[in-house]
């Protein structure tokens, strides 16, 4: 029992050598805390506060005609685009608007159609020709929304242009079914009166009437229909105006002939005229209530509005913060770990180990422990800094924060001790350290999304620690979420510890077996 | 180092043992057979047969190159042996458990320890690494007394000189009070008042029943050994006592004849011819002769006694140790190099 309890002692004597002896030799090396912590928070906290996260502010030169139709609306059209596009001018030479662009005098050169409205007519697009000379992607798939959002501009603007002068042609219109009405009207009076002389007259200027509402209403039937319609559906609001307008020719051609009653009973007469004086009365409010709405909003009726169900709104800080800690965790515990072992194996200590009674284990054990602490404590600043330093957002529970810090410094000092048991010289180690952290950026979530990678590259995301840290990270902090999602990714990220650890092992022993 | 102001008198009784089995195994700390170590092509040390004693001090002398070192790992079990076989402390050294290196102390030949930690840490890892119980201050403090490093504990081990940091280590090997120590060159870089202290300390650790197995290249340290085994590329030459070893380095002991006047030609012929002078002897100048002899008691008197015969004056007549560098030169200078042995 003594020898047992003496040799359990022993045990933790041998773990904790190591324990005092990394933790001193880190801290007494202010310069690689400074290397591994502070330089890089400091990268994070000027990419925090120098990120742009407004659009880009395009320099724009316009090529038109001097009897371009356009060209007394490019300023007009440069408003629409609001900060997106700086309005540099307006020239006649494309070529000389190209030197500009080659030159990087502007990011933009638009070249306006020519014969816009012909080509209207003879339905073709007019097309507004966009010059840029970016090479990188993502700036010519911003240059490509741009030119998108301008076509969509211009073409919203036309139609509210037009929108606005149907409204104003619909005023002689609404004047028309007001005649329409106010005659129909008098026509049943004098039915009522029996006054079937004098209903006579009104009957014609009734037909008039409606005959020049017809021509009137011609021109804008589709967009004054488009607005009738209660589904959205164009279609069915023409079908529906198409039959009020049917309807009070119908009922006002039925009125052609009134036949003279011995009686004076026109009550059959009087039905049909009060329904043609209500129909015109509803068209009247209809055409009323058309014109009572903004041009914009006919010409472009629906809108969207985005309302995110995960947290309040995040700026770009806040998104990349977490993805950096698990970053920045890996690549600490990683470089700690790769470059432990190696030089303990350079400087000979190795072999001194080999001989005394240290087992493997318990001195895979003490550098574990020792660099747990020495993370955590260097993660627990950096975390305070993100936090209250950059503000950025904590949602979820805490514990579930400290569990995959743990689990993402377990598997990155396996890693570490792998590459470091791997390794001929501090070098080599450092070099393969980097390889992991510059594979960790590209494919570990920090700037990509993985569901941009290919699956098989997917591979590669998900042999990394710090894919599953960052997308814990981000669940935790920014969204306050903890689901089955996340507690897969836990014990994967575990899984790799576990692995690791194992291999680091069954390393130690081989290197520190007899040779 | 004048070998004239060393205690030659080894604790062992004065013999010539035989190079193969000097001691009986039964006794031995370490008892290896036929060991044999190659690296690819290269043979760094080949059929090495020998006993180590306990609680003695073995010396493993030889140039640079010679393989004492993977001697050392061989035994410590660093290193398997290619061929042959070897017991320490009774066991193979492969098969040792956590026990039994706990009784062993070993100093490698490079400073091993952390540049970034104190003494004080440095020894205490050193204590923990073998498992001594916490209340271990005592003893550090009386090892970095004798390594005389107690006014330097608090500086950082890579702000002390190099023979400090050899001090440090020679006291990280020996905080745990191991039986068996295996010593690689531990007086390299230290100076020789320090030196003479490290062997006086080995000498005490000797006289407490430990076992030091310590390889050096100040071939004059052998005389601080009991036994010496002499190490050229890669073989074993022999395994002795010093006197021993002088003793087969110039064939007998050696006496020097100082006269007051001339040794004329005649005299010096005539001591040739004496029945106990070996052939080898040399004139030092015309009033000094150097005489190897049987053995040196005997033949100190009986050379007095002649030159009174013969009417020399005589100065001095004494028995003369040459240094073991001489010593050294004379053992393996007629051996077949690596190249002409293979």
């Amino acid at each position: 029992m003594r020898r047992i309890f003496g040799n359990i002692l022993r045990f933790f004597i041998r773990v904790s050598a190591f324990l005092r002896k990394e933790i001193f030799a880190v801290v007494r090396q202010p310069r690689l805390i400074l290397t591994l912590v502070l330089g890089p928070f400091l990268i994070l906290l000027l990419f925090g506060i120098g990120y742009r996260s407004t659009a880009q502010s395009l320099r724009t030169l316009f090529v038109a005609g001097e009897d371009s139709e356009f060209r007394p609306f490019v300023d007009q059209y440069a408003n629409q685009m609001g900060p997106l596009l700086e309005n540099v001018g307006t020239v006649t030479d494309r070529r000389e608007a190209l030197d500009m662009l080659q030159d990087e005098n502007v990011d933009l050169v638009i070249e306006l159609p020519t014969d816009p409205v012909e080509k209207v007519r003879n339905s073709e697009h007019p097309v507004f020709l966009i010059y840029h000379d970016r090479i990188d992607p993502y700036e010519v798939e911003y240059v490509d929304a741009f030119a998108r959002i301008f076509a969509d501009e211009i073409n919203r603007r036309v139609l509210t242009d037009v929108a606005a002068s149907t409204q104003e042609d619909t005023a002689s219109v609404q004047e028309s079914v007001s005649a329409t009405r106010q005659a129909a009207g008098k026509m049943r009076q004098a039915l009522e009166q029996g006054d079937r002389a004098n209903a006579m007259l009104e009957q014609n200027a009734l037909v008039q009437n409606l005959d020049t509402l017809t021509l009137a209403l011609g021109t804008s039937t589709r967009l004054v229909s488009s607005f009738g319609g209660n589904s959205g559906n164009p279609q069915e609001g023409n079908a529906d105006l198409a039959q009020q307008l049917a309807s009070l020719r119908d009922q006002a051609a039925a009125l052609d002939t009134i036949a003279e009653s011995e009686d004076g009973d026109y009550s059959e007469e009087i039905e049909r005229v009060a329904t043609i004086e209500e129909d015109a009365a509803e068209l009247e409010e209809a055409l009323s209530e058309f014109r009572s709405i903004e041009p914009s909003v006919l010409a472009s009726p629906f809108d969207a509005e985005v309302r995110a169900t995960s947290s309040g709104q995040l700026d770009f800080a806040d998104f990349y913060v977490p993805a950096a800690i698990a970053l920045l965790a890996q690549h600490m515990a990683l470089t700690f770990a790769a470059l432990s072992i190696v030089r303990e194996e350079l400087s000979g200590a190795i072999e001194l180990f080999r001989v005394s009674p240290l087992a493997p284990f318990e001195g895979l054990l003490g550098k574990y422990i020792s660099y747990f602490i020495l993370t955590g404590l260097l993660l627990a600043i950096l975390t305070a800094l993100s936090l209250f330093g950059l503000q950025v957002p904590m949602l979820g529970e805490w514990s579930v924060y400290v569990l995959t810090v743990i689990a993402l410094v377990f598997a990155a000092l396996g890693a570490g001790f792998v590459i470091s048991l791997l390794s001929q010289t501090t070098t080599q180690a450092v070099q393969y350290a980097m390889i992991v952290l510059l594979a960790s950026i590209f494919f570990g979530g920090f700037f990509l999304g993985l569901d941009l990678l290919q699956p098989y590259v997917r591979v590669v995301s998900w042999a990394l620690p710090a894919t599953y840290g960052t997308q814990l990270l981000q669940d935790v902090m920014l969204r306050g979420a903890f689901t089955r999602e996340s507690l897969v990714l836990l014990l994967g990220l575990f899984g790799w510890g576990l692995f690791f650890f194992l291999l680091a092992l069954i390393l130690l022993r081989r290197k520190m077996a007899q040779l | 180092m004048n070998p004239a102001t060393i205690d030659t008198s080894p604790s062992l009784p004065r013999v010539i043992p035989d190079e193969t089995a000097p001691f009986d195994d039964n006794n031995a700390a370490i008892a290896a057979k036929n060991l044999t170590r190659t690296y690819g092509e290269q043979t760094a040390v080949e059929d090495l047969t020998m006993t180590v004693p306990s609680a003695s001090i073995f010396g493993f002398i030889g140039p640079s190159g010679a393989g004492k070192t993977t001697t050392i790992r061989m035994l410590t079990g660093i290193h398997r042996p290619t061929s042959g076989s070897v017991t320490v402390l009774g066991q193979n050294p492969a098969q040792f458990n956590q026990e039994m290196r706990a009784r062993l102390g070993y100093l490698p030949q490079l400073f091993t320890l952390y540049p970034e930690l104190t003494v004080w840490e440095n020894l205490n890892f050193a204590a923990s690494l073998y498992g001594m119980p916490l209340r271990r201050g005592k003893r550090m403090n009386e090892i970095l007394d004798f390594v005389e490093l107690s006014d330097d504990r608090g500086k950082l081990a890579r702000d002390i000189s190099g023979g400090m940091q050899r001090r440090l280590s020679l006291a990280a090997t020996l905080v745990h009070e191991p039986d068996l120590l295996f010593l690689d060159e531990p007086t390299a870089g230290v100076d020789p008042v320090l030196r003479r202290k490290f062997w006086d300390h080995f000498r005490a650790l000797r006289e407490e029943g430990k076992t030091l197995f310590v390889t050096t290249q100040y071939v004059s340290e052998a005389n601080y050994c009991d036994l010496v085994g002499v190490l050229h590329e890669g073989r074993l030459l022999m395994v002795d006592t010093p006197d021993g070893l002088r003793y087969r380095a110039y064939g007998g002991d050696i006496v020097d004849l100082v006269a007051t006047e001339r040794i004329t030609y005649q005299n010096r012929q005539a001591l040739a011819q004496l029945e106990y002078v070996r052939r080898g002897s040399q004139p030092v100048n015309e009033k000094h002769m150097r005489l190897i002899v049987d053995d040196a008691g005997p033949a100190v008197m009986a050379l007095a006694a002649w030159c009174e015969e013969r009417g020399i004056d005589v100065e001095t007549v004494e028995e003369f140790q040459p240094p073991f560098d001489d010593v050294f030169v004379e053992l393996v200078k007629d051996k077949p190099s690596e190249g002409e042995s293979r």
